[in-house]
Parts: C-alpha cells; sequence; structure tokens
C-alpha cells in the first residue's frame, strides 16, 4: 500500500474544529477530490486516514500532517484537493511514502500564543515552574533563554511542547497566562510538529 | 472570522458560529433583495432542517436576491454577546439586519418561541411587530405557522405550507413594492394576497399552500457541509411529503397531506448530484414514512446495486421492518444501529383509538428478527394521556414489555414515554391533555409493574409537554406571556439542561391565566384559536375522525382503503 503524505495549514475560521470535527472534514474532502484512495471495511467505510496529535480547539496548524492510504499513486493530489476545500484547510505539500507511521515518528510540536494583556515576565516564568509546565518544555538551551531572559511585560511565547504521557495542554498554558489578568488573545498556533 | 477570535475562543461551541461551510453562497449586496434566514434554535438543530436549506438555495439560486443565515446563539454566546455589545452576524458575510430587506425565520416546533426573540433582541429589533417601523419585513414559515397565535406579536408575516412557491411570490412583491412606495402597510397588504400567507390585522383567513409536484420544485444538490457535527450530518433526499396512514394524533399526518412522491429517477439523480457536491459517505431518505413510497423495491434496487457498492452507507427513517426483507436492513447496516419502533400505546384497543395500525404481532415479529440477527437493541416509543386511557392501557405497556423481556432476555430493550399533545389540525385537537400531575402517576404505575430491572425506560418531563401544549393550543393572548418569560430569562425551552417551568409558571400567574384551561378537552362548537387557518383538510372531517377514535373504529390507508372525503385532494 502507498500513502500520500498531505502537509497542510489549518487556520482562520476552522482553528476553532476539534479533531472530530477535522476527521470527518477530511472525510469529505478526500471523497470530493476523486483521488483514489482506499476504503477501511465495516459497515461504514471510510477513507483510510493517519493524523498527527490533535491540535487543541482554537490553535491555528501551520504545517500539519495526514496520511491518505491510497489505493494507486496519483500524481496530482495537491492540486486535486485544493480544489475541494473549505476556506481553512490548504495542502502545501504531497508526497508518496511506503509507510505511514505518524503516530510514532512525531513527537512533539512548537506552540505559540500570541495575547493583548500585562504580564510581568518573571511571573510568567515562575508560573510555568510551579504549575510543572517547563518541565515538559523541551530544553534546549537557546530557548530556555528566550524563556527567561526577557525583561518587561510580555505578549507572546513560542514553547516547544513533547508529546508524552502527561506533558501539559497547550490550553493549561492559556489558562496559566490568563490567570496573570484580563488577556484578549490574538492567536494561538502550532507552527512545527517536531520529528524524531 | 465574523466574530473576534478571542470571543469565539472562550464559549463552548466556537464551531457553531464561523460560517465558511463548503458550498456556501456570498453574494455581492448591490441591487438584491436580501433576505436573512433565521432558525430559532443551535446551528445544529437549523443545520439539519431540510425545509430551512430547501428555501436558502431557492432564494440564492435567484440573480435578484440572496440569503445569510443566522441561528439561536447558545447562553453562553449570548452573554458575550451582550457583554461586548455585539449584535448577532450572518455566518454568510458577517453582516448585521440593518443590512438586510427581509429576516426570515424558519419554526419548527412551539418550544423555539422565546429563541426568537433572542434573535430579535440580538438584531437589535424590537420584538413587537407594533413597533417596528420600516424594514426589514419579518416573515415566518415552517410547521408552527399552522396555528400562529401565541406568536402573531411578533411577525409581521407568516407562511403558512409548503414554501418553495410562496418564497418566490414573497421576493417578486417586494420587488415590486420596493420600486413603487416605502409604505410598509402598502407591503403587507400586497403580500396579503398571496395563497399561504397571513398578515395578522389584514388577512380574515389563510389557506394552506400546497406545492403540487415536488419533483418539479427546486432542491437543495450542493447544500451546505458542516465543519462541525450536526444532528442529521448526512445527504438527504425527501423522496415522500405527506402521509396517509391516518394516525390520530400526528401533526404531521394531517398537515403535509396530500402525499406526494419523488420519481426514483429524480431521486436517482439527486442523490448522486448531491454525493458529488458534498462528499458525505452517508445519505438519509426522508419521509414520514417511508414503508408506503409505492417504489420502494425501485429504491431498495438502487440503494443495493448503486450506493453500498460505492460504500455509501444508508439510513432510512420511519421504514418499517415488515416491507423489506431482512437481508436488505443487513446491507444498509440499518438494524446494527439498533431498531426502533413506535408502537405508541400498550393495548390493541387504545392503539386502535389512536389509528396506529400497529399489532402485537408486528413488534414481536420485529423482536423475532432482530434477535435472530443477532443485533442487540430495540427501541420502543409510547405516549401516555391519549384520548379514552384507562388504567389497563397504562399496565399494557408494561405487559408488552415484560413479555418481550420474558422471550429474549438477551435483547437490550430501551423505552422511551411521553405525553400525549392534542396537535392542532389533527383529529385530537379537541383532546383534552392530562397534567404533569397525572403524568407522573402513570409513569409510576408503569415503572412498578415493570418485573425485570433491566428495561431501561426513559421519559420526557411531562412539564416540556405541558409547555408544548400550551404553546400549541392557545392564543395570541399567550404573546405577553412569552415576551414576559423571555425577559426573565427562558432559553432554549426544548433543551432539559436550560428549561424552566418555574419562570413560565410565575408569568402566569402575574397575568392572570390559569394554564389549566388550555389543556381541557372541547366540543366541536368551541372555537379554536387556529379557526382562521385553512389547513386543507375539512374540519367535519377531523371531527369525524375525533369520534370514530372515541369508539376504536379503525380506518385504513386511504391510499389502499379509498377516499375518506379529507378534503386533501
Amino acid at each position: 500500500m502507498v500513502f500520500a503524505r498531505v502537509e497542510y495549514k489549518k487556520y482562520g475560521p476552522l482553528v476553532f474544529i476539534s479533531h472530530l470535527d477535522l476527521i470527518r472534514c477530511w472525510d469529505r474532502i478526500t471523497r470530493r477530490s476523486g483521488i483514489p484512495f482506499s476504503f477501511t471495511e465495516g459497515f461504514h467505510p471510510r477513507p483510510r486516514f493517519s493524523f498527527a496529535p490533535p491540535l487543541p480547539v482554537g490553535f491555528e496548524g501551520e504545517r500539519e500532517l495526514l496520511d491518505i492510504a491510497l489505493e494507486s499513486p496519483y500524481s496530482s493530489i495537491k492540486e486535486a484537493i485544493n480544489k475541494v476545500v473549505p476556506y481553512g484547510i490548504y495542502v502545501n505539500n504531497v508526497y508518496f511514502i511506503e509507510h505511514s507511521n505518524l503516530g510514532d515518528s512525531i513527537i512533539g510540536g512548537l506552540y505559540n500564543f500570541q495575547w493583548m494583556g500585562m504580564v510581568k515576565e518573571e511571573d510568567l516564568g515562575e508560573g510555568l515552574k510551579s504549575s510543572g509546565i517547563k518541565d515538559w518544555i523541551y530544553s534546549s538551551e537557546p530557548l530556555n533563554q528566550d524563556l527567561y531572559g526577557f525583561s518587561g511585560t510580555k505578549n507572546s511565547l513560542s514553547i516547544p511542547i513533547l508529546f508524552v504521557k502527561g506533558s501539559p495542554s497547550p490550553k493549561r498554558i492559556v489558562e496559566l497566562i490568563d490567570s496573570f489578568g484580563e488577556n484578549i488573545w490574538l492567536k494561538l498556533s502550532r507552527s512545527l510538529l517536531l520529528e524524531k | 472570522m465574523n466574530y473576534p477570535f478571542d470571543l469565539l475562543y472562550r464559549i463552548r461551541k466556537p464551531a457553531s458560529y464561523i460560517g465558511n461551510e463548503y458550498n456556501i453562497i456570498r453574494k455581492d449586496f448591490k441591487d438584491k433583495i436580501k433576505i436573512a434566514l433565521a432558525f430559532p434554535d443551535t446551528y445544529e438543530v437549523g443545520m439539519s432542517n431540510l425545509g430551512f436549506s430547501i428555501i436558502y438555495s431557492i432564494i440564492n439560486s435567484r440573480e435578484d436576491s440572496l440569503a445569510e443565515r443566522i441561528f439561536a446563539p447558545w447562553v453562553d454566546m449570548e452573554e458575550a454577546l451582550r457583554k461586548r455589545r455585539i449584535p448577532l452576524l450572518t455566518l454568510e458575510s458577517g453582516k448585521t439586519i440593518s443590512d438586510f430587506d427581509i429576516l426570515a425565520f424558519s419554526i419548527p416546533y412551539e418550544l423555539n418561541y422565546s429563541n426568537i426573540l433572542t434573535i430579535l433582541d440580538l438584531c437589535g429589533l424590537p420584538l413587537l411587530s407594533s413597533e417596528r417601523e420600516g424594514l426589514p419585513l419579518v416573515i415566518a414559515g415552517g410547521t408552527c405557522t399552522a396555528h400562529p397565535s401565541p406568536i402573531v406579536p411578533f411577525i409581521d408575516c407568516f407562511i403558512v405550507g409548503d414554501g418553495e412557491e410562496v418564497i418566490n411570490g414573497i421576493i417578486d412583491a417586494f420587488k415590486e413594492w420596493k420600486n413603487n412606495s416605502e409604505r410598509k402597510g402598502e407591503l403587507l397588504e400586497f403580500l396579503s394576497g398571496i395563497e399561504g400567507i397571513y398578515v395578522p390585522g389584514i388577512s380574515r383567513y389563510v389557506k394552506r399552500r400546497i406545492v403540487e409536484d415536488i419533483n418539479t420544485v427546486q432542491y437543495p444538490t450542493s447544500p451546505l457541509v458542516p465543519n462541525t457535527e450536526i444532528v442529521h450530518d448526512r445527504a438527504v433526499v425527501e423522496i415522500m411529503r405527506g402521509c396517509t396512514r391516518g394516525c390520530r394524533f400526528c401533526e404531521a399526518g394531517f398537515l403535509y397531506r396530500p402525499v406526494r412522491e419523488r420519481s426514483i429517477e429524480n431521486i436517482k439523480r439527486l442523490s448522486e448530484e448531491i454525493l458529488r457536491s458534498t462528499g458525505y459517505g452517508e445519505i438519509g431518505f426522508l419521509s414520514l414514512s417511508a414503508s408506503d413510497y409505492s417504489n420502494l423495491e425501485g429504491l431498495t434496487r438502487y440503494i443495493e446495486e448503486s450506493l453500498v457498492p460505492s460504500h455509501i452507507s444508508v439510513s432510512i427513517p420511519s421504514l418499517r421492518i415488515d416491507t423489506v426483507s431482512g437481508d436488505f436492513y443487513k446491507a444498509i447496516g440499518e438494524i446494527k444501529r439498533g431498531l426502533t419502533f413506535a408502537p405508541e400505546a400498550g393495548t390493541q384497543r387504545l392503539r386502535d383509538v389512536i389509528n396506529k395500525n400497529i399489532t402485537e404481532d408486528d413488534i414481536f415479529k420485529t423482536v423475532e428478527l432482530v434477535s435472530r440477527e443477532g443485533w442487540k437493541a430495540v427501541k420502543l416509543y409510547f405516549m401516555i394521556g391519549l384520548p379514552t386511557e384507562t388504567e389497563e392501557d397504562i399496565l399494557g405497556i408494561a405487559d408488552l414489555l415484560n413479555n418481550i423481556k420474558k422471550m429474549y432476555k438477551k435483547i437490550e430493550l430501551n423505552v422511551s414515554v411521553s405525553v400525549f399533545v392534542p396537535k392542532p389540525h389533527t383529529p385530537f385537537q379537541w383532546a383534552g391533555q392530562i397534567t404533569p400531575e397525572e403524568a407522573k402517576k402513570k409513569i409510576t404505575l408503569i415503572r412498578k409493574n415493570l418485573v425485570r430491572r433491566d428495561i431501561n425506560m426513559s421519559w420526557h418531563d411531562p412539564r416540556v409537554s405541558l409547555l408544548e401544549g400550551i404553546l400549541s393550543r392557545g392564543g395570541a393572548e399567550l404573546g405577553d406571556i412569552i415576551i414576559k418569560s423571555w425577559r426573565k430569562g427562558v432559553r432554549f425551552d426544548a433543551w432539559t439542561d436550560q428549561f424552566n417551568w418555574d419562570i413560565w409558571d410565575s408569568s402566569f400567574i402575574e397575568e392572570g391565566i390559569d394554564f389549566i384551561g388550555y389543556l381541557k378537552e372541547k366540543t366541536f362548537l368551541d372555537p379554536l384559536p387556529w379557526d382562521f387557518v385553512d389547513a386543507r383538510v375539512r374540519k367535519e372531517f377531523l371531527w369525524d375522525e375525533y369520534i370514530s377514535g372515541l369508539s376504536g373504529v379503525r380506518r385504513e390507508d386511504c391510499r389502499k382503503a379509498g377516499c375518506y372525503n379529507c378534503g386533501v385532494c
């Protein structure tokens, strides 16, 4: 079996659909596109998908991944899909792979938070530490500096989170930042999936 | 996105407010008749309503008009909008109601009434028709407009009956008026001349509009594909409108007469177009009674030969199991979902009274089939408080359930019990409705007599049925009650987690209205608040059916047994 690995964006209004909604959405996109996809068995046959770990509701996905099982290779998948997507999904790249291994190979994601409001940086750093969130942040030097090295107030944050049991949901970080005062959220996103 | 990101991020179901569905239609506002279609329930419910989808498609297919959508915001969204002073915006282009010529409600259910006021208010419009000057014109269609009195104070103009042709008539009339006049009164006068339209204060009566052939009116072949799950999340083809079984309690059974069928060729064409344009993997064939579709054989063949092989799953609500082969049921996987059956009453005598032509034998055959195929669950629906009902009939429900469970121990038996609400334009429109106290006694009686504990019985809150009965059977005096209760906070009365009887109760007390009066039995000579609506079924026929029912006389389907002269055809 051959798989199409689809790199796509989830943005705009569709940041508000859940992962289950997204699966249904891709189900219909795939059927509309006319590409030679392969079906699951059973009473409600569906395209065979394998998704990257879910995006939380509200988060834009700048480079999301999805594997679609195909009956046969098909050359213009990207064009076929982009012709039938709703506004809020757009395919940037498609390539073929032999084995679908998204479940194993994606180990984390880079999450970005942008808000309007006054949060002191030391409070934020302290909050991340005391809530235990910091323990789950991928600890490469430059990122640590980024977290603790700033001065004054802050209204954006980028942190990598590993997908391991017990790691915090990005939504907890939103709640943490909200706990420092009244904020208006401008944008939340996952800009990268970290591969093994 | 029409609402700010931060607002949507902080509410429970933001996906209901984002629009941007595949197949959405956005038009330039210049030189168009602009209609905002409003549905007084959630996005999930409204997007599952076929009538709403049909009207959206008809208006947008006209060069000279456009339609955009509004749904009732859930309570958390309403609170957020009020806090930030943001009005309701249409899902298509995010415009406010002041940009539209017409605000058109689709009202399928009496318990939606309070949400009409929420929408008017959040659009920035006065609640009372008498206090609104100029545009937009506020109109309403849907099942409830066949007994519109309680909401007359809020609506300028009602559409009664099938909407496909009337909506075009309204747009044409509106265009002509706009070119010649600015007086709203003249517009209303003009509209009142169209068959199927009732204008309070101008029309003396209204005749229900009927589309003669559903094959020739427009049907949405590129419906919107929601981005979030809705109640009926599938392609839909209406195979038949109307029903002639003549169940005496059933509003749809009388209000949608006569039976009009879609030809099998048309069904195939629509199915293929809709599946192609939406990418749905499931299709539903809609009707009030699929088993009565005269070319059921052709339909099942199409399903087996074309849809099943192309991996499309099929649902046929209201299909009686005894009318198709077990193999067909298996092929479409319907049994696996669990079979539903509505005997409605516990004894044959009472089933004869209500003219529900299901025998005990039919019920057992169904359960037998389910059991034989090795599937697990059966769901049965019953009503309590039906005319002539005695203790014996109530005990009959328990006996029936006990007997099924005794014979088929392994089958999961789910039972739903609701209070009978006598509906306008049915033979039982003169019948009385039981009070919540009486309902509770009857429910307790059933429960006490269930021998086995593993029968899952659930029931609707009898106070919800009480409110439904009042709003179905009342007159214009209810307008004040609805406003009062809405101001005190009632919303989404059809939702058990929002329903608040105490507020309604206090409004009745303040207005000095004894609501028990609405539940009382009526005589033929009593004026009915919906007498000015000619639903095309003769009142004498309904009365005759009522009397026949009370003495247990059954009527076979008129398409098989011959005409009873109900007046529709």
